[in-house]
């Protein structure tokens, strides 16, 4: 399960300002890609052929850029004329060694950052940060848009669960029952951040097998 | 083979699928985020284990029961001692041990 590539992508997309979109179900993808095209995705390799098919399926003259995490099976896949694949680690590798750009920190009031190279917008905590995408149980797609205020609100809420006599700790391990792509799940992650435990999730969260063509429920 | 009505395939898929967590390179879970169905499947689980391997089991529910509606929630009465622990470290492993608090949305209890 591949938390760490998921929360570091999410925070980074977040502290820059670039939205991003979830996806509960797999069988959301070919909508979500039909009516809201993205730049960039991020994907597990497991998932990459199955990906790569609908990409070329739904449309031919956008250029799109997929981030693939875990190992590349090279004989699975070949026309990457259109599309250009990058590794998560290369990227993340390349970004480590490079000068940072300065961040823009969620903030009401707009004040000059030392030394930076290009204006940067200070973002809100009322900004939209992700677009989480869901099934209605009439078979419709929906999306919900999150904020930062959202989110801080959701952990805020998580660790006032327990009370203070036995609050959260970092001796403690969290295992959460919940996909990390729907916000739940996704706030119990961070509340496992914030407070420094170990998180883990149990193996029905995960919406990619390792057989890759499931669709799991 | 188990003979229990209440023991479906559903309880053990669950089951396994919470317990998957233990194979993990991480510390014994203290904290669990689950949903309904996974909960009845851990408290069936376990009763299911304590009933099985206990002639007193049927006692100690009934005084659990009392205490509970009287609102005693432990772990540490003298039914626990004899019944409950160990049906609860059989099905949990080591983390009967160590889960000290269990947070349950997703659906109707």
């Amino acid at each position: 399960m591949y938390h760490t590539e998921y929360l570091i992508s999410d925070l980074a997309l977040a502290s820059y300002s670039i939205p991003s979109f979830v996806l509960t179900d797999l069988s959301l993808l070919s909508p979500v890609l039909e009516t809201h095209p993205p730049s960039a995705i991020i994907t597990h390799a497991d998932f990459l052929p199955n990906l790569l098919e609908l990409i070329y399926d739904s449309h031919d003259n956008d250029r799109h850029t997929v981030l693939v995490v875990g190992d590349i099976d090279t004989k699975k896949f070949s026309r990457t004329e259109k599309l250009k694949v990058l590794k998560w680690e290369d990227v993340e590798r390349i970004g480590a060694q490079g000068d940072k750009p300065p961040i823009s920190t969620p903030s009401k009031h707009h004040y000059l950052r030392c030394c930076p190279r290009e204006p940067i917008l200070s973002s809100d905590p009322q900004d939209v940060f992700t677009v989480s995408f869901f099934l209605t149980p009439s078979g419709d797609l929906q999306g919900t848009q999150l904020t930062h205020e959202n989110l801080t609100a959701g952990v805020a809420g998580t660790r006032a669960l327990l009370p203070l006599s036995s609050a959260m700790s970092p001796l403690d391990t969290i295992v959460s029952a919940f996909s990390l792509n729907t916000s739940y799940g996704r706030v119990i992650a961070y509340t496992a951040v914030y407070e420094g435990t170990n998180f883990a999730t149990t193996m029905s969260t995960r919406l990619i097998t390792p057989e890759g063509s499931e669709i799991l429920q | 083979m188990r003979s229990s009505s209440q023991f479906t395939d559903a309880t053990s898929t669950l089951l396994s699928d919470l317990l998957s967590i233990n194979s993990l390179p991480i510390p014994s879970p203290t904290l669990l985020f689950i949903k309904p169905t996974h909960l009845s499947a851990l408290t069936t689980s376990v009763l299911e284990e304590a009933r099985k391997s206990s002639i007193l089991y049927s006692l100690a529910w009934r005084h659990k029961l009392a205490a509970i509606l009287e609102g005693f929630m432990t772990k540490q009465s003298l039914w626990d001692r004899l019944v409950f622990d160990g049906a609860r470290v059989k099905v949990m492993g080591k983390g009967a041990g160590t889960v000290r608090g269990v947070v349950v949305s997703g659906g109707a209890l």
